[in-house]
């Protein structure tokens, strides 16, 4: 223990900055949480008084939380879905495209949208989606009624679910594309021998071979299974969609940001971190007994 | 080795935070015991209190919030510029700015919590509240009497209702530092003139009028419409019209204080909306428009007619003359009730923020001083100083840069808006007192020879034929508004809920405007309001503002 260690020194005195990052912003912060416990007075600082679960039953006594809830996770379910398999397949389409130029104009394309931020992304889509946007021109074209992309509730998760994974799926792509490089060629040569062909080796060779990374973004990405994406949803919503549309964090923005209500603030956030631990924790021990798969 | 190493790292670091955080523990004196300090004495051979200058210099720490439209002279800045000299020269104050930022409420609260606060600093209603709570600021009823010119007590009692928000069991604790006044607060139906005009219609004396207005016009030129926005604030403001007041705490029936947006009279507004929506004389696609989007249907001539603020000529009014030329200014009118009244206008609480000071300041005289001179140079400056000083601490914004130690005359607009009518009709110009009078003035004039854009707000505001003020004013002489009685701070228990009870309603209007719900469904909103925390919050606004 003691030898590796000493062989190791200079990787462990370069992990120390990081280590007191961490330390300084992530673990030093965790002592606020006790304002979500508190009727919180900026004056009082920690000394506001206590008021228990009073925060706690406040937020969970709104009759609309619940929804919110349902929403967020309707939301992240199939955001995440849609977050693995599209780039998956796309990565699989874009390796069988022979041109090399070809191959990575395509890949620096659908990667350009992750680079702008909903503020900006928002406005496009309005104009896109708008009654007189061209989705709509070119069905009023085709003789179809115009659909209330964002207007409409029953639309309305559905349009955040395909554009935000729409705007996402470059980032999986590049991901799963690597992965891909780094597979063995001689393992195809050896199920060409056998007779497989391409559909079989993408079944029998691709895929199995990328399942470590498909299981290792999928880990990743279901603690944030209570983000459903605040940028996105709070630039394109409005009062007429929250039935479907309004989900945690845009619903606590307006219960205790917009009023500086830190403890119901906080409340929420303790919540939300509960939570998404438990669900972290679960996928992880999932993905070992299932996929033979750890992180470390 | 390299395990103790990390231990000794994180030791160190949190020795240099505990450092860094526990060195404020406060050495200063009880204020109670300094002396009164030597002021110079005025021509009676009395102390000036209220304009004296300290014989010894005296340093006051404030904050301030960055106001980015300011256009500084060179090297001048948010910290050092006309006004903090003026401090210095004409009453020996040195004012040290501790920090200036375009977070200024956020970064206030850290200092608030972390118990690093200036001397004098300005906060608004809520904060106010906290730091009574927390006994962190000082009681400047006596300061105030003593050292307050006549001006600055004539303010407070201008808008006494705003003076005793600032108070707590009796003893002053925030100075407001007040608004512009009433005038500004009565709002209208904007509808296009040329439009008006070429169709041969007159001006809107009932809400059928209105109605009528808004088809001929989407009959005439196409587009959609009365504009109106998802937020449904600026529709509200018709709602007048049917005798609600959404929005705003007013006395009910038997005396006691309830919401205006759940009383029987919204829902007849509610109802006739949703018939002019299926008429389609509402924007269609409102429910998706934010603020920018109702204002964009406007420049681009999609609608012409659209309830708005005094101030439609800065926005979208500006943007609109660029774009289809000065006869496509509206007018504004005031809004009528359904038989053909003026309708009752509402008035919300007008003081955003007040002036405090630190409990452990030494002298909290000394902010009454500068708040006596930034009254006296916004209200006599034309007659006392000279036009270089006068321009230089008032032009290009640098009026606005003075934080804390600001203060408005709350009837500035109304008696702004009295001296520039009277000017515009004799073209005496005499009369004029403050550089504002100037501005209004000089705008109009420029709108009406030369049509410039830019100055479509101050000539819709006070120089058009139909001036939004001189509307305004008839509304205030003839007493035909209700203030709001929440006249400060919402309570807690109100606060607590955010916008969220509000949303209930909002979502709920949208859907009965829109006809996906029946105008029935009011009665079940009104119910889900009051169940989610409406009856809580209506009984805590009774408890705080109700009649003893």
């Amino acid at each position: 223990m003691l030898t590796k260690l000493k062989q190791q020194r200079a990787f462990h005195l370069m992990l120390i900055p990081s280590v007191i990052l961490v330390f300084i912003y992530s673990y030093l912060p965790l002592y606020g949480m006790i304002i979500a416990f508190q009727d919180y007075n900026p004056g009082l600082g920690f000394k506001s008084h206590w008021v228990g679960m009073d925060n706690f039953e406040h937020v969970f006594r709104q009759p609309n939380f619940v929804r919110t809830i349902w929403n967020t996770l309707y939301m992240s379910f199939f955001k995440l879905i849609g977050g693995i398999v599209v780039p998956v397949i796309f990565a699989l389409l874009l390796n069988e495209v022979a041109r090399a130029a070809l191959k990575r104009s395509f890949q620096t394309l659908v990667y350009v949208p992750n680079f702008l931020s909903w503020v900006i992304m928002a406005g496009i889509m309005i104009d896109i989606l708008g009654s007189d946007g061209i989705v709509n021109s070119l069905f009023v074209f085709l003789g179809a009624e115009p659909i209330s992309f964002l207007g409409s509730p029953s639309m309305f998760p559905w349009t955040m679910i395909v554009t935000d994974i729409w705007k996402g799926f470059g980032f999986g792509t590049v991901v799963y594309l690597a992965a891909l490089t780094s597979i063995d060629p001689g393992l195809y040569e050896a199920a060409l021998i056998d007779g497989a062909k391409r559909w079989k080796q993408t079944i029998y060779i691709t895929l199995p071979l990328l399942m470590p990374t498909i299981i290792l973004m999928t880990v990743l990405s279901l603690g944030n299974i209570l983000n459903a994406g605040f940028d996105q949803i709070f630039n394109l919503y409005s009062p007429v969609v929250y039935e479907t549309g309004d989900i945690i964090d845009t619903y606590v923005y307006r219960l205790g940001i917009q009023q500086a209500q830190y403890s119901v603030g906080a409340a929420v956030g303790f919540f939300k971190s509960i939570v998404s631990c438990i669900l972290l924790v679960l996928s992880y021990i999932l993905a070992y007994r299932v996929a033979g798969y750890r992180i470390f | 080795m390299s395990k103790k190493l990390l231990s000794i790292v994180m030791v160190l670091t949190l020795v240099l935070l505990a450092a860094c955080s526990g060195n404020t523990a406060n050495t200063e004196n009880d204020p109670k015991s300094a002396p009164e300090p030597e002021q110079s004495v005025n021509a009676e051979g009395e102390v000036d209190y209220a304009f004296g200058a300290y014989a010894e210099p005296v340093t006051i720490h404030t904050v301030r919030a960055e106001y980015s439209s300011a256009q500084f002279p060179e090297g001048d800045n948010m910290t050092n510029n006309v006004w903090t000299r003026a401090y210095k020269e004409r009453f020996n104050i040195d004012v040290v700015t501790d920090w200036v930022t375009d977070e200024y409420d956020t970064k206030l609260n850290l200092a608030i919590s972390s118990n690093q606060l200036p001397d004098v600093f300005h906060v608004n209603a809520t904060q106010l509240q906290q730091l009574i709570e927390a006994d962190m600021i000082m009681d400047l009823t006596e300061v105030l009497g003593t050292y307050g010119s006549d001006r600055l007590k004539g303010y407070m009692e201008a808008d006494s209702a705003s003076y005793e928000s600032g108070k707590k069991d009796g003893k002053l604790y925030g100075i407001p530092q007040m608004h512009w006044g009433f005038i500004d607060q009565p709002d209208y139906i904007w509808i296009r003139n040329d439009w008006k005009e070429e169709l041969g219609l007159s001006d809107p004396k009932t809400m059928d009028d209105i109605k009528s207005i808004a088809l001929k016009f989407k009959e005439a030129y196409g587009g959609y419409g009365i504009a109106v926005d998802q937020s449904l604030d600026y529709l509200n403001l018709l709602a007048i019209g049917w005798g609600a007041h959404p929005d705003m705490w007013i006395p009910g029936n038997d005396g006691k204080l309830v919401y205006g947006s759940v009383q029987p009279e919204m829902k007849d507004a509610l109802a006739a909306w949703a018939e002019w929506f299926k008429l389609g004389i509402i924007d269609p696609e409102f429910p998706i428009k934010d603020f920018s989007a109702m204002n964009s249907g406007i420049v681009s001539g999609k609608s012409g007619v659209q309830p708005y603020y005094q101030w439609w000529g800065y926005n979208p009014g500006v943007d609109t003359v660029t774009n289809q030329g000065k006869d496509a200014v509206f007018y504004p009118y005031l809004i009528p009730t359904v038989d053909g009244q003026v309708a009752t206008q509402s008035v919300f609480f007008a003081n955003g923020s007040y002036t405090v000071v630190n409990k452990k300041s030494k002298h909290p005289e000394a902010a009454i001083k500068l708040l006596n001179f930034y009254a006296y140079i916004l209200d006599e400056g034309t007659e006392k100083e000279t036009p270089e000083t006068l321009s230089a601490m008032l032009d290009k914004d640098i009026a606005h840069v003075t934080g804390a130690f600001k203060i408005i005359n709350p009837m500035t607009d109304y008696e702004q808006y009295e001296r520039v009518s009277e000017a515009l009709k004799s073209k005496d110009t005499s009369q004029f007192t403050t550089s504002g009078m100037w501005q209004k003035y000089n705008n109009s004039v420029e709108f009406m020879t030369n049509a410039t854009p830019a100055a479509t707000g101050d000539y819709l505001q006070q120089g058009s034929p139909k001036p939004a003020y001189g509307l305004a004013k008839s509304i205030l002489d003839n007493n035909q508004y209700i203030k709001t009685a929440m006249w400060g701070a919402p309570p807690k228990e109100l606060a607590k809920y955010g916008s969220t009870l509000d949303d209930i309603l909002t979502e709920g209007f949208t859907k009965i405007i829109m006809g996906s719900e029946s105008i029935d469904y009011f009665d079940t909103l009104v119910k889900n309001w009051h169940a989610a925390g409406g009856e809580e919050a209506t009984a805590a606004v009774n408890a705080m503002y109700g009649q003893q």
